[in-house]
């Protein structure tokens, strides 16, 4: 079954890459559809948990390759959903695509990352994730750059960062295998022998957890991984940014529940002597906090961003560390308040990339100072961004606040005073960010050359529209996507939260999203009978209120003058200056690609010699090679 | 099916090399075509000879009627014919693009050196006889230098020269190894070498080793005898890299391989520590390094030759590692990756052929735009790539798969190898991804060059192959599987050729 | 009924805060040696606004100024106020009340910002910053509530600290108080926190471009957050109240101790601002919260 779904979407993929190049709405449309009937397939397949499918490839030696897929209930849940999102981001591509020359080629790698998204979910051993792993990281990598220079250098920092993280898991993966006390491939097995041999080998279980942490570190950016992010959303295609951000960022933190959190809690089990702090294990709480540093510096980093995608991938960045530094707190309402904010991030910021791919598509414009004043042309993408804003700095009623307040649950309930201050510092923070980006794009000024700019067509409104409602919608009754969330971390062992559709019961506190969704709706009725007092309002041109109703031109006034959106929060700049200078991530990483590079040149220095030096390289070669052998 | 007229498969090349001039009376064109035809029949030939050898085990062919060890003999196994067989296909392939190549001046010398060069390689997988194996060498480090130097010119003359330089020492190398072997064992016998071997002088045994390594790691493009390497590959034609690469590099693997496992080896648990001296952490380190230096060097260049170049020598040194891991899966792991990287190699430099015509030119700066003229080149390359560096699906990544598979298992300091060799990996993906990503920049190229279907037919070829190991290793595995075998099974080989040693 | 309760708690809010600001003018007025205006000068004020024409330059600017009312008002149902709650299952709970609240900073944002005067959106932009500035110490501080009340709300604070002033946690953790006291003051935007309107730098800031109505219902925006801050801290650490009146008593007495700092106190450089509530109250927030977990 998964493999047949697998193999359509090979055989899509080339269909709609055989569409040629006139059809290029015939095409989208095709792969929509094509991902509509796989998402109806899968809901066919909820609830056939623990089925197996194998493949065998070949085996050789003492190793026996195959591809064995199979239905988790966590990998259901992330095909699901992320199938569904993926849905709504290719019926925006439609009309996006009409122009573009690069379409062919996208289409039919994102179709194999679509289904490789689909087998990483599926995968039961460790050889299948890899490969799907590896799929997902090159098609992406030439979606994000289907020939343009800038995004080619954007798609390095996330490709190099990525192969790293594949190749230590790749080590991780053998590791696995080449330890006798293991010697499996099976990931749920791999989980429990672990879990044992951590009593009596403690440190090979972590390194091997190192190994796979950084991979998974590595693809959902967090810190030290943070910068590819900003680099790849930014220059990525406008459609692909919110597939990049609403899913292909989150395959880390599935790595991480498939894996990593299931083999602490069963580490937690099972072996007595393991250094705890707070109940949790040491390792678990110091990932915990590169969680927490991640989210922190996210916001930061989005606070100066200038580029709106950019400034929309560090908050991604920001969100992928609340979820982690949730999950790693191992405790049910932790790594559900993980799971469920994987979901509400998946949905709210692929409305947000959506809503500026909107604004791209009409604009062209990527830099924020240079926008302003759009609500009004593109009411319906403004409102989606509104929202989308709204949930993504957790104000109820919208998703995102459902599931920051898991979150906080866990962390409060688990006694981390200080990753609590962390998350809600990054918490906070996002306000700034994210009302400089509302205010820079839409608010504010109108630029006189956007006068005429319209909103976009029908078709891109549906998927935003699509987002609005479900970002009210699991606002409203968080339960839809708590339930099978539910099952999920049962399957981990935990007791799941107890939750009913609109009710979440936590151990400090209970909420009902009806009533506080109901209670805003109120207020805002209320508010409403003020406003209904007195006269009509009136409308004033905002150049006209400056100039007393004397003609703007003549006092030289523009709106692009009165547009404040450049340097927004250089006092946050300034105060963090100190720190920046010294301490930039990405300033060590340019230096190790500099490096490798003259470290290569200087190398291939050694093969210009002439004839003598080469043969003197082979002698002393012969020498050096001898002496050490006999030494050694 | 008589083995010993295996023996054709270096005869008849060899007369057809001394007849050539004749044909290029009639024609010179002619002579290319005799030359395709000669490694057709090779080819042919040698793979009939492997499924024989595959179902039959081992045989040896007798030259003269001399019984070994005191006569020449070949040794017929699935590991010496599947890499002949390699090298003749290879060889073919390479020679489809040679035929409508421009006509020269010289192509009947070009020929004459060709079907030397693959007549050696081949006969250097086939031979029982340390001496023959040496001439052999000789043979094909001479007509390799032609091959390199046959454009007249001044790059082509340095690379030559380079190597002509690097390959007599190594040849002198292999000559005194070979002096000492005989002057204490007395036979030249590859069989009854490895028979007496271990009842050498620790010390003596070693010196021996480090010599013939040193001889041989010239043609395998192992550091540090690697210098002739780059501008080599510079000077001559991009398909005729293919050779240089595919089967000069894959000859010198091969001979690494039987003799380190095989001759020099212990035997069944294949540790080959001679007096005081660990090879397998010598050629594990010579492997590491000359990864780290192939593809950071590559790295740093523009040319596409040099690129290829150093990416070969780079996966040689990858293949030499698991030479010095030595346990089942690396040498499985070894040889299934010498084929993977003969293929895309192959077709990596038979791809670059016509796209620098095409372009005008070998710097991969000069290609951007090249996927929008000619989509099929591109993809082309992109596969050949994806084989080379072990994207999923096609052939390298089964045996990157094992190759760390192998090399992780072994444990201790192998951990920091299998890192360095990742390392490098990582680099070598991403420069190849940077190629393939200059080949769809959209940007004009105006150029007439025709690309003619020959190379076309190469290349899809390759291409096939490439894929078709990617989604279906299991067909190759069966041979590797008895490859293998045959490779580590010393007593069995003393005896195939020996006979029943009382 | 609960549309009764629901109006009923509105405008409580409204008129304590209102009173409260008028009050606060005339304080303030007297400390300054002024004669001051009546205490009822707020009412009046609103009383004008709403009857005076009101410019609106888009729709967005009259949603956002709505929203910004309505947050506030919706937060404070979230508050005990005293005996009277409005929800039994989350009374008080301090992580909605701490997010809701943003909907009132969010809503005036964007309605401010969508008037396009760069004045108010270099003051929101302030605001913002701010924010950050004092939500750190004040987080901190209710952290270490939390752990010690074991619950996020504030309802069930309240009823831990019954029992006389001994039990109120303003005797029990004082270093809290003075770090939530601190951030009081930046969330008033009182000096020397006045930067987000500081009416001689950014004319007024936020207000500059609101009118009639609009500015109107920023006044009453206004009231309706000092009624819900200062109460948020009496619930947190004076012990609640056993009826409204102590409970508005309670809020007088901190919303004096505010302006009396306001009075004598100078503005901050914005920056400064935000360093040091990020050094003075957060580290009393720290040392309480160290002193709670260590014991």
């Amino acid at each position: 079954m998964i493999s047949n779904i697998l193999l359509y979407t090979m055989i899509a993929a080339v269909i709609s890459f055989a569409l040629g190049q006139k059809l290029k709405a015939v095409r989208w449309s095709f792969s929509a559809l094509f991902l509509g009937y796989v998402g109806f397939q899968l809901y066919g397949l909820y609830g056939q948990w623990g089925m197996v499918e194998t493949h065998n490839i070949f085996s050789l030696g003492s190793i026996n390759f195959s591809l064995n897929f199979g239905i988790t209930k966590l990998g259901w849940f992330f095909a699901f959903f992320t199938t569904i999102i993926n849905i709504m981001i290719w019926i925006f591509s439609i009309v996006k695509n009409m122009n573009e020359k690069e379409e062919r080629g996208i289409n039919f790698l994102w179709i194999l990352l679509a289904g490789s998204n689909l087998a990483i979910f599926f995968s039961v051993d460790w050889i299948t994730f890899f490969i799907a792993w590896e799929i997902m990281t090159w098609t992406s990598f030439f979606i994000i750059t289907p020939g343009w220079k800038n995004s080619f250098k954007a798609a390095n920092w996330y490709f190099i960062l990525s192969m790293f993280g594949a190749y230590a898991m790749l080590v991780g993966i053998w590791w696995l295998y080449a330890t006798p006390a293991i010697h499996t491939l099976n990931i749920a097995s791999s989980i429990a022998l672990l879990a044992k041999l951590s009593i009596t080998a403690p440190g090979t279980v972590g390194i091997i957890i190192a190994l796979f942490v950084l991979s998974f570190f590595a693809k959902s950016a967090v810190f030290p991984f943070h910068p590819w992010p900003a680099e790849a959303h930014a220059e990525a295609p406008d459609d692909f940014s919110p597939y990049l951000s609403g899913i292909m960022i989150k395959y880390g933190l599935y790595g991480i529940l498939l894996f990593i959190v299931p083999l602490f809690i069963q580490i937690m089990k099972v072996n007595p002597n393991i250094a705890m702090v707070n109940g949790i294990p040491v390792y678990s709480y110091i990932l915990a906090w590169f969680g927490a540093i991640t989210a922190v510096l996210g916001t930061y980093l989005a606070i100066v961003s200038n580029d709106m995608k950019k400034l929309a991938a560090y908050s991604t960045v920001s969100n992928i560390g609340y979820a982690v530094t949730s999950m790693f707190i191992l405790s049910s309402a932790g790594v559900t308040g993980g799971l469920f904010h994987v979901v509400n991030h998946a949905v709210f910021k692929s409305a947000i990339f959506l809503s500026l791919g909107a604004v791209k598509f009409r604009t062209h414009e990527r830099e924020m100072h240079k926008l302003g004043g759009l609500a009004t042309k593109m009411p319906i993408t403004f409102l989606t961004f509104l929202l989308g804003i709204i949930a993504a700095a957790g104000i109820p009623p919208l998703n995102g606040y459902a599931s920051k307040w898991i979150i906080y649950q866990a962390l409060l309930s688990g006694h981390f005073p200080f990753l609590t201050t962390m998350i809600f510092l990054a918490s906070t923070g996002a306000f700034l960010y994210l009302f400089r980006a509302l205010h820079s794009i839409f608010l504010g000024q109108l630029p006189r050359k956007f006068n005429n700019v319209k909103e976009v067509p029908f078709l891109m409104q549906i998927p935003m529209i699509l987002g609005i409602l479900s970002m009210l919608g699991i606002g409203y009754a968080p339960g839809i996507v708590l339930k099978p969330i539910g099952l999920a971390v049962k399957a981990m062992g935990l007791t799941p939260m107890t939750v009913e559709n609109t009710l979440m019961v936590g151990k400090l506190s209970s909420i009902n999203t009806a009533v506080v969704s109901s209670t805003f709706i109120g207020a805002f009725f209320f508010a409403f009978a003020f406003y209904l007092i007195g006269k009509k309002r009136h409308h004033v041109e905002p150049l006209d209120n400056y100039t007393a109703g004397q003609d703007p031109e003549e006092f030289g006034l523009t709106p692009e003058l009165y547009h404040f959106a450049l340097k927004f929060y250089e006092p946050v700049k300034n105060i963090f200056r100190p720190i920046e200078e010294k301490l930039n991530i990405k300033n060590y990483y340019r230096a190790l690609v500099r490096n490798a590079n003259s470290f290569g040149a200087t190398l291939s220095e050694m093969f210009k010699l002439s004839g003598a030096g080469s043969s003197m390289i082979f002698v002393l070669g012969l020498v050096v090679i001898i002496l050490a052998g006999w030494m050694l | 099916m008589k083995s010993n007229y295996a023996v054709l498969l270096i005869a008849i090349p060899l007369l057809v090399a001394f007849l050539q001039p004749l044909f290029s009376l009639i024609n010179k064109r002619l002579t290319k075509w005799v030359t395709f035809l000669t490694i057709g029949f090779n080819f042919i030939y040698s793979l009939k000879l492997l499924n024989y050898v595959m179902a039959n085990g081992a045989q040896i062919a007798i030259i003269g009627n001399w019984k070994p060890p005191f006569g020449i003999n070949l040794y017929l196994s699935p590991f010496s014919m599947l890499f002949a067989t390699i090298i003749y296909f290879v060889a073919l392939i390479v020679l489809l693009v040679y035929l409508i190549d421009k006509p020269t001046e010289v192509d009947d010398r070009m020929s004459i050196a060709t079907l030397l060069m693959v007549m050696a390689s081949g006969a250097i997988t086939l031979t029982g006889d340390i001496f023959n194996m040496f001439v052999f060498v000789e043979i094909l480090s001479i007509s390799t230098v032609i091959l390199i130097s046959f454009n007249n010119k001044g790059i082509s003359f340095k690379g030559a020269f380079r190597y002509i330089v690097l390959a007599s020492l190594g040849s002198s190398m292999l000559l005194l190894a070979i002096g000492f072997i005989y002057g204490s064992l007395g036979t030249l016998n590859l069989a009854s070498i490895a028979y007496r071997f271990n009842l050498l002088n620790p010390v003596y045994a070693s010196v021996i080793v480090f010599l013939f390594m040193a001889g041989i790691m010239v043609e395998a493009e192992l550091f540090p005898f690697n210098a002739w390497v780059p501008e080599a590959y510079k000077g001559s034609k991009s398909y005729l890299n293919a050779l240089l690469s595919g089967v000069v590099g894959t000859t010198g693997i091969y001979v690494l391989f039987r003799m380190f496992i095989t001759i020099f080896g212990s035997g069944q648990n294949h540790i080959q520590v001679i007096g005081s001296v660990n090879f397998n952490a010598v050629i594990i380190v010579i492997g590491v390094l000359t990864t780290l230096i192939g593809e950071f060097s590559a790295l740093s260049q523009k040319d596409i030759k040099k690129i290829l170049a150093f990416s070969s020598m780079a996966q040689m040194g990858i293949i030499a590692v698991t030479i010095g891991v030595a346990n089942m899966n690396s040498i499985n792991a070894g040889i299934f990756h010498l084929i993977n990287h003969a293929f895309s190699k192959s077709l990596l430099f038979i791809v670059a052929f016509p796209i620098i015509n095409i372009v005008g030119s070998a710097n991969i700066d000069k290609w951007e735009g090249l996927g929008r003229k000619n989509i099929f080149l591109a993809i082309a390359f992109a596969i050949g790539s994806f084989g080379l560096i072990g994207i999923p699906f096609f052939n390298g990544f089964w045996s990157k798969m094992m190759i760390v598979e192998s090399v992780v298992s072994a444990g201790g300091w192998m951990y920091l190898v299998i890192g360095t060799i990742l390392l490098s990996a990582l680099v070598e993906t991403f420069y190849f991804f940077r190629i393939i990503f200059k080949l769809f920049v959209d940007k004009k190229i105006e150029s007439t060059y025709s690309v003619h279907i020959f190379i076309y037919l190469a290349i899809l070829i390759l291409s096939i192959i490439v894929i078709y190991i990617g989604i279906k290793p299991s067909f190759l595995a069966t041979y590797i599987h008895k490859a293998a075998i045959d490779l580590v099974d010393k007593s069995h080989y003393i005896s195939t050729v020996l006979g029943v040693i009382k | 009924m609960i549309v009764l309760k629901f109006i009923g708690y509105g405008f409580t809010a409204i008129i304590i805060g209102l009173l409260f600001m008028g009050i606060g003018r005339k304080y303030t007025a007297r400390i300054q040696r002024r004669y001051g205006p009546p205490f009822w000068q707020a009412f009046i004020d609103v009383t004008k606004l709403f009857s005076k024409q009101s410019l609106s330059h888009n729709w967005i600017m009259d949603f956002g100024i709505l929203m910004g009312f309505a947050g506030i008002v919706g937060t404070i149902l979230f508050m005990p106020i005293g005996p009277w709650h409005f929800f039994s299952l989350m009374n008080g709970n301090i992580v909605i009340i701490m997010y809701f609240m943003t909907i009132g900073s969010l809503g005036m944002a964007m309605g401010v910002s969508a008037s396009g005067n760069p004045n108010s959106t270099i003051g929101i932009s302030r605001a913002l910053t701010l924010m950050v500035g004092y939500e750190i110490p004040f987080v901190i501080a209710v952290i270490g509530l939390i752990f010690v009340s074991k619950s996020s709300l504030l309802g069930t604070m309240v009823s831990l600290q019954s029992g006389g002033i001994m039990n109120w946690n303003i005797i029990k953790y004082p270093f809290g108080f003075i770090a939530v006291e601190m951030a009081l003051q930046a969330m008033l935007g009182e000096k020397p926190f006045d930067v987000i309107t500081a009416p001689s730098e950014i004319a007024s800031g936020p207000m500059v471009e609101l009118s009639g109505k609009m500015m109107g219902l920023a006044f009453l925006q206004h009231a309706a957050q000092i009624f819900l801050e200062t109460g948020i801290v009496v619930n947190l650490f004076l012990g609640g109240a056993n009826n409204i009146w102590e409970f508005f008593l309670k809020q007088f007495v901190l919303f004096i101790l505010s302006l009396t700092v306001n009075a004598i106190s100078p503005r901050f450089k914005f920056e400064d601002a935000v360093k040091w509530l990020w050094t003075w109250p957060t580290v009393f927030a720290l040392i309480q919260l160290l002193i709670i977990i260590l014991t």
